[in-house]
């Protein structure tokens, strides 16, 4: 069986890569790829808790969550050709018609 | 034996994330975050978590990422990005916060597991096998999130529609 | 372990909506001619028959699907508010999109799914539902603000997407973590496992994923610091989604923080709430200051949002069943308000001109005396001026927290509520002593009877709970009783 940290570990490390690329690229496809890498992460974990709890609720977990991205990325994807078509750009330095 | 092949899984994991972030053309982005995924399905195996393992190569490495790729290919975000000279500080300010989440997420781990221990031991999962556990648990106590799920793909496919189909 | 009809009842109000929407969508294609103006009217129908389903659940607490689903006091009295939310929503949604030439049903439709997705946050107890129910909130409003197709639309539901799947990366993880310590994520169980475990409020991993779920949820309520997403999304939205993400989408969030605050986190309020009293004093100070520079009324609402979180969450901070109260008669409260202060908004602008600069409003006081009124309503309640329902709200919540002996946040919120009295009463001044320009920008209102009922619903809903109050109140404190 592998050792219960190191799964975490690995799982804390991807996510904090997700949480990088999320702050740091802005490339809107990118974006969403990165999004996806920190859902991934979140799944690793509850997969290396369900094993060693020997519980099936954390399996679930990872269906659900799968189900969950299916449906952000086909929305995400729609609102990414949408602001391509509005505006012929996916780069989201160029978005800046609202000011923070 | 078993922790070595967990190592060559995680390393690939890894590096797949790595690659995600630097990668300049999204299509090596998309391509590098498969292998994450794949490795992750190895890990997933590792923890007898079969049916898991063949969901994350079908639908995630699969359809999720074809789906991904599609759109690239689509809106034909080749180029490079001259992006990523983004200001220095939020750069900076980015890499420490994540670096501050990992510390976060890996300091309990000395602790250990202290939550309650489930139904789903070996002898049951001999008995009935991992997928008919599963699929028994998910009609029966977990019929809700189920529903709920079914919602959700709803809303996501009509909002997909209404957003991104040329005339309504 | 299986189901029966009477988890089955639990769920009957979620159901009808359910199949409103569906029944949108199906009416449009077999409409003939193109013929859909009824299609909101089919929505509320809908929204009315799940409201007369919904009393029953009054009463003693009951649980159904295995513990994943409330039908308790707590819950009906949220989906009421939700239901205020969303017939408002889509009475002012009518003649807005038929103006702007987007009246399609997949808009209705996404609608009711999104209030069916807040309806089973209010009532989730378990983590898996409550965090589906989210999501399928998310999405449907993700696509709602991007219901324009136009460039600032898109844009604001992309950052409301991007943030949105960020803040629910954070969530889970927080979730992983206290399956992780707690064997569970059943709200009831959490409780349990802190109760029988007194060293497991002290370990790492249940603080973290504590932690993590403060972060995930802070992002969904607009708290400071993670409220950056906001204004932006608030702003390029279509103005009608902009008044349902303010006020469903809060409701439901709120719903779902006092479940697992009050419920699940019961034990460990001495570790929470000294978060949320830093989360709370910043949301409502950064929301307030920032809102007072602004100059557009749209952009200024969106702050003003944030700072209205920021109130909500001083109640969070007390923690006691009569802060919780005084949360559920303010999230109506702002219901009300903050819709018919967006319909107001709606009015003066015309197709492919929002006219929502504070300048517009130079004069529309006298030009048109019924906007002029309800817009002053409005903003009094938002101020919390007596005797509106805005007023009561801050009242019960400030004087729970007093009850709680937190003094200095309680005096900061007041000073914070007195300083927004400046940027709401501004809307006021400009309307009624700014000469209109030469050329005038609002020559006409977008009213029509929807509009106009809408608003007067608004308006009789916030100075009728603001003048007797009493038996809402009796009703939120019941539903408090049967959740703590």
């Amino acid at each position: 069986m592998i050792p219960f940290e190191y799964s975490m570990g690995l799982s804390a490390v991807l996510f904090g890569l997700g949480v990088v690329g999320v702050l740091v690229r802005r490339n809107v496809i990118v974006l969403l790829m990165c999004v996806e890498l920190m859902l991934n992460a979140v799944n690793l974990a509850f997969v290396t808790v369900a094993d060693h709890l020997n519980s099936v609720e954390g399996l679930l977990y990872v269906f659900f969550v799968m189900t969950v991205a299916a449906a952000e990325a086909a929305v995400g994807l729609a609102i990414v050709v949408c602001l391509y078509r509005a505006r012929r750009a996916v780069h989201a330095d160029e978005i800046s018609l609202l000011k923070g | 034996m078993t922790l070595a092949i967990f190592f060559v899984f995680a390393a690939f994991a890894v590096l797949g994330g790595i690659g995600v972030l630097l990668a300049r053309n999204p299509i090596h982005s998309a391509l590098s975050l498969v292998g994450t995924m794949v490795s992750l399905a190895g890990i997933y195996l590792l923890h007898h978590a079969e049916f898991i393992f063949a969901i994350q190569l079908m639908v995630y490495a699969g359809a999720i990422m074809t789906l991904i790729v599609f759109v690239i290919m689509l809106l034909d975000v080749r180029h490079e990005e001259a992006e990523t000279e983004r200001l220095g500080f939020a750069k900076v300010f980015g890499m420490v916060l994540a670096g501050l989440m990992v510390v976060v997420l890996l300091v309990p781990l000395a602790a250990g597991l202290t939550g309650k221990p489930g139904g789903m031991t070996e002898e049951v999962l001999a008995r009935v096998g991992s997928v008919e556990f599963l699929s028994e648990k998910l009609f029966t106590t977990y019929l809700l999130p189920f529903e709920i799920a079914s919602v959700l793909l709803l809303v996501g496919l009509v909002g997909a529609v209404a957003l991104a189909k040329k005339r309504l | 372990m299986t189901f029966s009809m009477a988890d089955m009842r639990l769920l009957t109000p979620h159901l009808v909506i359910t199949a409103a929407a569906l029944l949108v969508l199906l009416a449009e294609a077999v409409s003939p001619g193109r013929r859909k103006g009824y299609l909101p009217y089919l929505g509320i129908a809908g929204i009315v028959v799940a409201a007369f389903t919904t009393p029953g659940l009054f009463g003693p607490a009951r649980s159904g699907f295995s513990g994943m689903l409330a039908g308790d006091a707590f819950a009906a009295f949220v989906y009421f508010i939700l239901y205020a939310v969303g017939a408002l929503t889509l009475l002012v949604s009518d003649a807005y999109l038929r103006d702007e030439g987007r009246d399609h049903a997949e808009y209705y439709a996404l609608v009711l799914l999104a209030l069916v997705g807040m309806m089973l946050m209010a009532g989730a107890t378990h983590l898996m539902s409550v965090f589906l129910a989210l999501e399928t909130m998310s999405i449907a409003i993700y696509a709602l603000a991007g219901f324009f197709r136009d460039e600032r639309s898109a844009e604001a539901s992309f950052k409301y997407f991007i943030l949105g799947a960020f803040s629910s990366g954070f969530l889970l993880y927080g979730i992983a973590l206290l399956y992780g310590a707690c064997g569970t994520t059943e709200i009831q169980g959490i409780l349990d496992a802190f109760a029988s475990n007194r060293a497991l409020a002290g370990s790492p991993m249940a603080l973290a994923g504590v932690g993590l779920v403060t972060v995930g949820f802070a992002f969904k309520v607009a708290a400071v610091p993670f409220h950056m997403w906001t204004p932006d999304a608030y702003q390029g939205a279509p103005t009608s989604v902009t008044a349902f993400m303010a006020t469903g989408v809060k409701a439901a969030a709120f719903a779902a923080v006092l479940r697992v605050f009050f419920v699940a986190f019961q034990t460990l309020h001495v570790d929470w709430s000294g978060v949320l009293w830093v989360l709370a004093l910043l949301t409502m100070t950064l929301g307030n200051l920032t809102a007072i520079a602004q100059t557009d009324v749209k952009r200024m609402l969106a702050y003003s949002s944030i700072a209205h979180a920021g109130y909500i969450l001083v109640g969070v901070v007390a923690g006691t069943p009569e802060a919780g109260a005084g949360i559920l008669y303010y999230l109506l409260a702002y219901a009300f308000m903050n819709i018919g202060a967006f319909a107001c908004l709606i009015m003066v602008g015309r197709k492919g001109h929002e006219n929502t600069e504070l300048d517009a409003f130079a004069g529309l006081g006298f030009k048109f005396p019924a906007l002029g009124l309800a817009m002053s309503l409005f903003m009094f309640s938002m101020a919390g001026i007596p005797p509106t329902a805005g007023f009561i709200g801050k009242f019960l919540i400030f004087k729970a927290a007093v009850h709680q002996g937190y003094y200095w946040l309680t005096i900061f919120g007041v000073l914070n509520s007195a300083a927004s009295v400046y940027y709401y009463l501004r809307v006021i001044v400009t309307m009624y002593f700014k000469p209109e320009p030469d050329t005038p920008v609002v020559e006409g209102l977008r009213a029509g009877p929807s509009m106009a009922l809408a608003t007067i619903l608004a308006g009789l809903g916030v100075l009728y709970f603001g003048i007797v109050p009493g038996g809402l109140v009796d009703l939120a404190e019941q539903a408090l009783r049967y959740l703590v």
